[in-house]
C-alpha cells in the first residue's frame, strides 16, 4: 500500500512541475490556470471591472482567476470550465492572440468606418441606436475640434480617451447596427449637436467630467460640449 | 526503492522551485522592460515636442526678418509642419485631457493660423501689424510650453502611463505653468470665431414645447407624439419621438426658434447595400425631392449619393438664381426597401441658409474653363457658392472633369479666375464620395 501512496505523491509533484513549466509553452489561443502575461492582465482587469474578480491584477492565472472565470461563464450561459477559449473571450470582449479576426477592407475610408464602428460597438453595445450614432458623432466632433487629434485613429487611440480601447473591447467585431451607426455619423448625423464628451453618470466619479454642463442624455450616456 | 523515491521527490521539488523562480524573474524582467520601453517612448515624445516647438520659434524669428512673400510662405509652411508634428506627439502622451487640451488646442490653432496666412500671402496680400503682433505672442507662448517640456526632460519627471487609467479627464492637482494662451484672430477652421459660430439665418419666433409637439403631429400625422428633451446650445432644439405602426419610431428635432424641422431619423426595413439600378436611383431621387418640396426647401439640386445597409443617402444643395449653395446641404435618407423617406438632416441648411448677395461673375464660363488644368476633360459646368472657410464663401464655376478614369471637381473663382478648390470623387461601392 505504502509505495502506491508514495507513487501517487510523486505523480502529484511531477504534475506540479509540469504545470509550473507549462506556461512557458502555453497555447496562445487559450487562457487557463497557469497562463500568464498581458492577456491575463486584460482578463483580470475585465473580470474585476465587472465584479467577478477581487484578487490582484498580476497577470498570473491562478485559482482566484479560475474561479472568477467560472463564475463569469455560469452567469453568461457558457460551459463553466474555467478556461478562456474563443467563446468566453468573445463574451468578455477580448481577442486572444492568434484568434483575431482578419479584416479585408481596401480603402482608408473603409478602414476608418470599421475602426469607428468597432469603437462604437465597444463603447455603446446595448445602447439605443441613436446613442450608438451619438458615440460616433462625438468621435467625429473631436476630429473636427482643435482640442483633439485631427484623425479618427488619433482620437480613438488617444491614451485613456475610450474605455473600449483600454479594456480591449474595441477588438470585438462590430455588428450591423454599429456599422450603420458609423456610416450615419460619418454622413453628418449628429444626435449630440456637436458634443465632445460623454459619460455614464452611474459609473463615473470624474469630477472634471461631472463639472461640465450636461447638454443631453441618450440611453445611459450623458453628453456635454 | 524507498531511497530512490525520496530522491526523486526531492529532485522534483527542487526543479519545481527553480522553475517557479525562473518564472518570477522572467515576469519581473519583462515588466521592467515594458516600463523602460514606455518611459523611453514618452521621453522621445517630449524631445519631439521640444524640437518641433524650437523649429516653430526659429521660423517665426526668421519671419520677422523676411521681406519677400516667397520666403515668408516657406517659413509659414515650416511653422505649419512643425505644429502638426508637435500636435501629433502631444496626442500620444498619456496626459490627462483636462491638463493638456489647452496646449493641444493652442498648438493646433498656431498651425491653422500659419496655414491661413500662407493662403493669404499666396493671394498677394502682406502681413498686417495685427499679424506680426499675433505671431510674436504665439512665439512667446511656444517658448513657455518648451520651458515646461524642457524641465521634464531635465528632471526626468515624466507622466506615467498608469496615470491614464485612473481618470484621463481628471485635472491634476498641480496648476499647469502655462494657463493662458493668446487668442489668435484669423479666418480658419480652428479659429475661435469659427468654432463658436451662431446660425446665420433670420431667427424665427420662439416656440414652446407644446407648440413643438403640435408641429410634430402636423408633420407626422397618425403617430403618437412624445417630447423627449430640450437641448440648449448654438441652435436650441426640442427633441421628440413619433410612434406609429406604419413607420416604427421616428425621432425628430425641431428648432426652438421658428419650429423648423432640423432632422428626423427612423430605422430602415431592409439591408440592401448593392448599387441601385438607374430606375431605382431615379425613383429615390424623385421621392426625396417631393418630400423636400413639401417641407419648403427651395429649389434643391441633387449633389451626390451613398448606399449602405438598406439606406440611400441623397445630398441636395439649394440654389439661388441658379447658383448652387453648397454650405446649405440637406441630406435625405431613403429606405430602399419601401422607397420612402426615412430620415432627413437639415442642420447645415438651418445653420447657413439665408439669401446671399451674389456677385456678378466677371469671367465667362469659357474664360474660367481656361484656368482648368489641361490634363482634365471637363464634362459638366455650373455656378456654385462654395465655403472656403467657415466665414467666407466664394462664387465659383464648378467643373466636373475626368482624368484617366478618376473624377475631379475643380472650382474656379468666377471673379478672379483663382483655382480655389479641387475635390477628388471616390466612386466607391457605396456611392460617390467627395474627398
Amino acid at each position: 500500500m505504502r509505495p502506491r501512496v508514495r507513487l501517487k505523491r510523486l505523480g502529484t509533484v511531477l504534475v506540479l512541475v509540469v504545470v509550473l513549466l507549462l506556461p512557458l509553452a502555453v497555447d496562445a489561443a487559450v487562457l487557463k490556470r497557469g497562463s500568464r502575461g498581458d492577456e491575463v492582465v486584460t482578463l483580470q482587469k475585465k473580470l474585476k471591472q465587472w465584479g467577478y474578480y477581487t484578487g490582484a491584477v498580476d497577470g498570473i492565472f491562478g485559482s482566484g482567476t479560475e474561479k472568477a472565470v467560472q463564475y463569469f461563464q455560469q452567469k453568461n450561459g457558457l460551459t463553466a470550465d474555467g478556461i478562456v477559449g474563443t467563446k468566453t473571450a468573445a463574451a468578455l470582449g477580448m481577442t486572444l492572440s492568434g484568434s483575431g479576426p482578419a479584416s479585408g477592407s481596401d480603402s482608408s475610408s473603409d478602414r476608418n468606418i470599421r475602426l469607428l464602428a468597432a469603437c462604437i460597438h465597444g463603447e455603446s453595445r446595448g445602447e439605443p441606436y441613436k446613442g450608438q450614432v451619438a458615440v460616433g458623432a462625438v468621435i467625429l466632433n473631436r476630429v473636427k475640434s482643435s482640442k483633439f487629434p485631427n484623425s479618427i485613429a488619433g482620437v480613438i487611440y488617444q491614451p485613456g480617451a475610450f474605455d473600449a480601447v483600454s479594456d480591449g473591447q474595441i477588438d470585438l467585431a462590430p455588428n450591423e447596427s454599429a456599422l450603420r451607426a458609423a456610416r450615419d455619423a460619418m454622413n453628418g448625423y449628429d444626435p449630440t449637436y456637436g458634443c465632445l464628451y460623454y459619460y455614464n453618470p452611474a459609473t463615473t466619479t470624474n469630477k472634471w467630467m461631472l463639472s461640465k454642463p450636461v447638454a443631453l442624455r441618450i440611453g445611459n450616456h450623458v453628453f456635454c460640449y | 526503492m524507498k531511497k530512490w523515491l525520496r530522491r526523486a521527490v526531492f529532485l522534483a521539488l527542487i526543479l519545481g522551485l527553480a522553475a517557479a523562480l525562473v518564472h518570477l524573474r522572467q515576469s519581473q524582467e519583462s515588466l521592467m522592460a515594458r516600463q523602460a520601453a514606455e518611459r523611453t517612448r514618452i521621453e522621445n515624445l517630449y524631445h519631439r515636442i521640444d524640437d518641433d516647438l524650437n523649429d516653430v520659434d526659429v521660423s517665426l524669428s526668421k519671419l520677422t526678418a523676411a521681406s519677400s512673400p516667397r520666403q515668408s510662405v516657406l517659413l509659414l509652411g515650416d511653422v505649419w509642419r512643425a505644429t502638426g508634428s508637435a500636435g501629433a506627439a502631444m496626442a500620444l502622451l498619456p496626459l490627462s485631457h483636462a491638463d493638456s487640451c489647452d496646449v493641444s488646442q493652442f498648438i493646433a490653432r498656431c498651425g491653422d493660423y500659419a496655414h491661413a496666412l500662407m493662403g493669404r500671402m499666396l493671394q498677394g496680400r502682406v502681413l498686417t501689424e495685427q499679424d506680426r503682433q499675433q505671431l510674436s505672442d504665439m512665439r512667446a507662448a511656444c517658448a513657455r510650453i518648451r520651458q515646461v517640456a524642457g524641465e521634464s526632460i531635465q528632471s526626468g519627471d515624466f507622466v506615467a502611463a498608469d496615470n491614464v487609467d485612473a481618470g484621463c479627464y481628471e485635472q491634476s492637482q498641480s496648476e499647469a505653468a502655462i494657463s493662458e494662451y493668446p487668442t489668435l484672430i484669423y479666418d480658419g477652421p480652428f479659429s475661435e470665431s469659427a468654432e463658436n459660430r451662431p446660425p446665420q439665418g433670420e431667427p424665427g419666433e420662439r416656440i414652446t414645447a407644446q407648440q413643438a409637439a403640435a408641429q410634430a403631429q402636423r408633420l407626422f400625422s397618425g403617430g403618437t407624439v412624445a417630447s423627449t428633451a430640450y437641448v440648449p446650445g448654438a441652435l436650441p432644439v426640442y427633441e421628440l419621438t413619433v410612434q406609429s405602426d406604419a413607420r416604427g419610431e421616428i425621432s425628430l428635432s425641431l428648432t426652438e426658434q421658428g419650429g423648423q424641422l432640423l432632422s428626423f431619423m427612423s430605422t430602415p426595413r431592409g439591408d440592401k447595400s448593392d448599387p441601385p439600378s438607374d430606375e431605382e436611383s431615379r425613383q429615390l431621387k424623385e421621392g426625396a425631392l417631393s418630400v423636400l418640396q413639401e417641407l419648403g426647401f427651395e429649389d434643391p439640386a441633387a449633389a451626390y449619393a451613398q448606399y449602405y445597409q438598406g439606406v440611400a443617402v441623397l445630398n441636395f444643395a439649394p440654389r439661388q438664381e441658379g447658383v448652387i449653395l453648397y454650405s446649405d446641404l440637406v441630406k435625405v435618407y431613403m429606405d430602399r426597401e419601401t422607397g420612402e423617406v426615412m430620415g432627413l438632416d437639415a442642420r447645415n441648411y438651418r445653420l447657413n441658409h439665408r439669401p446671399r448677395d451674389l456677385a456678378q461673375p466677371q469671367l465667362t464660363e469659357e474664360q474660367a474653363a481656361a484656368y482648368v488644368s489641361d490634363s482634365l476633360q471637363v464634362e459638366q459646368t455650373a455656378l456654385a457658392l462654395i465655403p472656403l472657410t467657415q466665414q467666407t464663401e466664394v462664387l465659383c464655376y464648378e467643373f466636373k472633369a475626368t482624368q484617366n478614369g478618376t473624377f475631379y471637381i475643380v472650382y474656379i473663382n468666377a471673379l478672379t479666375g483663382e483655382e480655389e478648390q479641387i475635390f477628388q470623387v471616390i466612386n466607391s461601392e457605396e456611392g460617390d464620395l467627395v474627398v
